[in-house]
């Protein structure tokens, strides 16, 4: 076999980005395992999926929510498993930021040096050739390389398609479910399918990956394990022991940082929590806080049933105001303030014509749907009491106890969430009562809840009584800005 | 291993489920028309071979056409019950695919390893790119019938009930 002298630089990124898709990987299971369920079309209609990976059913006599169809996966397969989406989204980000900074170092050094030839086609021969060398795979024999490359051509072919087509195809179809990027840029979203197409789609690319991995390490073993080892490791062949050696190294320090990560995140997931959402939260903080909704879908577009998240107060107040319509019930906002004020739902109807709008909903766990909603802008309530200066977030308290009404909650405690106050200027920041042209039902949030189309779902809080402005959230609750940020360990800006 | 643990392990397929029955149908449709198609190319390429060869060819050939056919008729006719091919029939259909599969990698393996009567040239001839082709062809196929007996994967014209 001939030297193929890898470059330091491509030696170093070979495992940099075995580190990062494996951890890629894993997490993009734990992710799935959240609602283990894959659709083409926007509504997550249930019945619909075209995979499940799940053993569960649903009762069809009560009421379920989607908390009930979360998976629990082993750490073998998922990081860091047993049901933890919070740390699962930490990792994956993390994972992603520095996939992405990989991926485009190693393309501008590809380009930079040359060594773009070893993997793009550009005589048209090369396909000719690729097929005499699947041939010659059928017959159990090794084709010939290139002349003066190091591969074969289907093997630089297939390296092609998944340096330049299946890696950005992973980027581009998880960026279109980005809640921030659908509201911005429906028609990108639109580009992919929808919502849940590019999902599907985006789990279609990490079986390719799987695949690919497959295939590549049948390879290495066939053509010779020690020889492209040392060549990935040394850059030239040399002691070949060493080369087995060093190779199993690497791979054993990988497998010890996929357990290290597994095994801090179930044990100090706040640590993590904290660690990678500093980072990741900075990058959404950059890429995709300035984008705004702008979405407008059409009648036809809505979906005939919404997937319920969070179970309703089950209080005897919350049940006596139900029954009477909701006329007791008042929001009070206050805290940082000029007028501290209480609104009822009649006040809030008076404030001006329902502001109404059609958009997706992107839950946290996958799953998404298309609604209309109406209510009043947060900026019109907010203008009402006025914010004082040193107000920095919006703090809304919810009727729902969730050790009380959701059995299926990893915690116990008021729902409460924070928000950004910058967040209530945004166009379709919605106060919303009204659901598909009738009153908000119950199992959505009734009377009152919070639509943010730049956000996950988690972050538009249901059946709200009360809004506080204030300039800090560290006192509330576990400080980290929402009960799911406290007990599941999300982020607190989920634009993604 | 423990007797739950491997228990376990096998009962992991019930993690998957998939309701994609046309293109499951589909794929197996031309699975079997590959699987014929080699053989038929086979019995007219012109080779010398044995008498019972060139029968084993058509047979093989002629069954996995059958049962394209049977899956194809139940695909179409049969989603209205009580007409068309009943659901025992596209059973029969794919048994009769996978028998014919297995029995095309058994004599593929048998004529490299054993040897065949008349075909001792064939022994240890592994270099034969079609001939993989096809075991592959029919291992997929075989696999493609075992995942929708377990369950897996449902065959068209069946769908999955699922309602949540």
């Amino acid at each position: 076999m001939q030297q193929l002298n890898f470059p330091v630089w491509l030696r170093v990124e070979h495992w940099v980005n075995v580190l990062f898709l494996t951890l890629l990987l894993r997490s993009g299971v734990e992710i799935l395992a959240t609602h283990p369920k894959l659709y083409w079309r926007n509504d997550s209609h249930p019945g619909t999926e075209w995979a499940r990976f799940t053993r569960k059913t649903m009762p069809a006599s009560r009421l379920y929510d989607t908390l009930d169809e979360e998976e629990s996966y082993s750490s073998l397969v998922s990081l860091p498993g047993h049901k933890q989406l919070g740390m699962g989204r930490h990792w994956h980000f993390i994972s992603v930021i520095g996939w992405i900074l990989t991926g485009i170092t190693y393309y501008a050094l590809l380009f930079a040096t040359g060594q773009w030839h070893r993997y793009i086609p550009y005589d048209w021969s090369l396909f000719s050739t690729a097929w005499q060398d699947v041939l010659t795979y059928l017959s159990f024999e090794l084709p010939p390389l290139l002349p003066g490359q190091p591969l074969d051509a289907v093997q630089k072919l297939a390296y092609a398609v998944v340096i330049f087509l299946l890696a950005p195809f992973l980027i581009f179809t998880g960026a279109a479910q980005s809640p921030a990027i659908e509201a911005r840029f429906p028609w990108y979203v639109r580009l992919w399918g929808g919502r849940q197409a590019a999902r599907s789609l985006h789990s279609l690319g990490l079986l390719a990956f799987l695949a690919f991995i497959a295939v590549h390490l049948i390879m290495i073993g066939w053509w010779g394990w020690p020889e492209l080892n040392a060549l990935m490791i040394f850059g030239h062949v040399q002691d070949l022991n060493w080369a087995i050696g060093a190779s199993l190294a690497i791979l054993a320090g990988i497998a010890l940082l996929h357990v290290a990560a597994t095994v801090v995140s179930l044990r100090r997931p706040r640590t993590v929590q904290r660690a990678l959402g500093a980072v990741v939260t900075a990058a959404r903080r950059v890429l995709l806080r300035p984008l705004e909704s702008r979405q407008h879908y059409p009648r036809r577009a809505v979906s005939v049933e919404h997937r319920v998240n969070g179970k309703p107060p089950c209080s005897l107040r919350y049940k006596a105001m139900a029954v009477h319509g909701f006329v007791d019930w008042r929001l009070h906002v206050g805290g940082l303030v000029e007028r501290p004020m209480a609104f009822s739902l009649q006040d809030l109807r008076e404030l001006g014509r329902p502001s109404t709008q059609r958009v997706l909903h992107n839950c946290v766990q996958g799953w998404s749907s298309v609604g209309e909603w109406g209510g009043v802008p947060l900026r019109t309530v907010l203008d009402l009491v006025g914010p004082l200066p040193g107000a920095r977030f919006l703090c809304f308290m919810t009727m729902q106890d969730t050790g009380r009404d959701e059995p299926s909650a990893e915690g116990a405690g008021r729902f409460y969430e924070v928000i950004d106050l910058s967040l209530a200027q945004h166009p379709q920041c919605l106060l919303a009562y009204d659901m598909n042209g009738g009153p908000l039902p119950i199992k959505y949030g009734a009377p009152l809840r919070l639509r943010l189309e730049t956000q996950v779902g988690f972050k538009m809080a249901k059946w709200i009584e009360s809004i506080e402005v204030v300039s800090d959230y560290s006192a509330i609750g576990e400080g980290m800005g929402g009960w799911r940020e406290d007990n599941v360990f999300y982020d607190k800006d989920v634009e993604v | 291993m423990s007797r739950p643990g491997i228990a376990r392990l096998i009962s992991l397929y019930r993690y998957f489920a998939f309701n994609v029955p046309a293109l499951i149908t589909a794929v197996s449709l031309a699975l079997l028309l590959g699987i014929a198609a080699v053989h038929l190319w086979l019995l007219s390429a012109g080779y010398s071979l044995p008498a019972y060869f060139r029968a084993y060819l058509a047979l093989l050939a002629a069954g996995a056409l059958l049962a394209a056919v049977g899956i194809g008729a139940r695909w179409v006719t049969g989603a209205r019950e009580g007409s068309g091919v009943s659901r025992r029939g596209g059973h029969m259909a794919w048994a009769l695919g996978s028998l014919a599969s297995l029995a095309s990698i058994g004599m593929y393996l048998a004529s490299r390893t054993l040897g065949l009567p008349g075909l001792d040239v064939l022994t240890g001839r592994w270099d034969y790119p079609l001939g993989t082709f096809s075991m592959i062809l029919a291992g997929l196929f075989v696999a493609l019938h075992f995942s929708v007996l377990t369950g897996l994967n449902v065959a068209a014209p069946d769908r999955r009930g699922w309602r949540d």
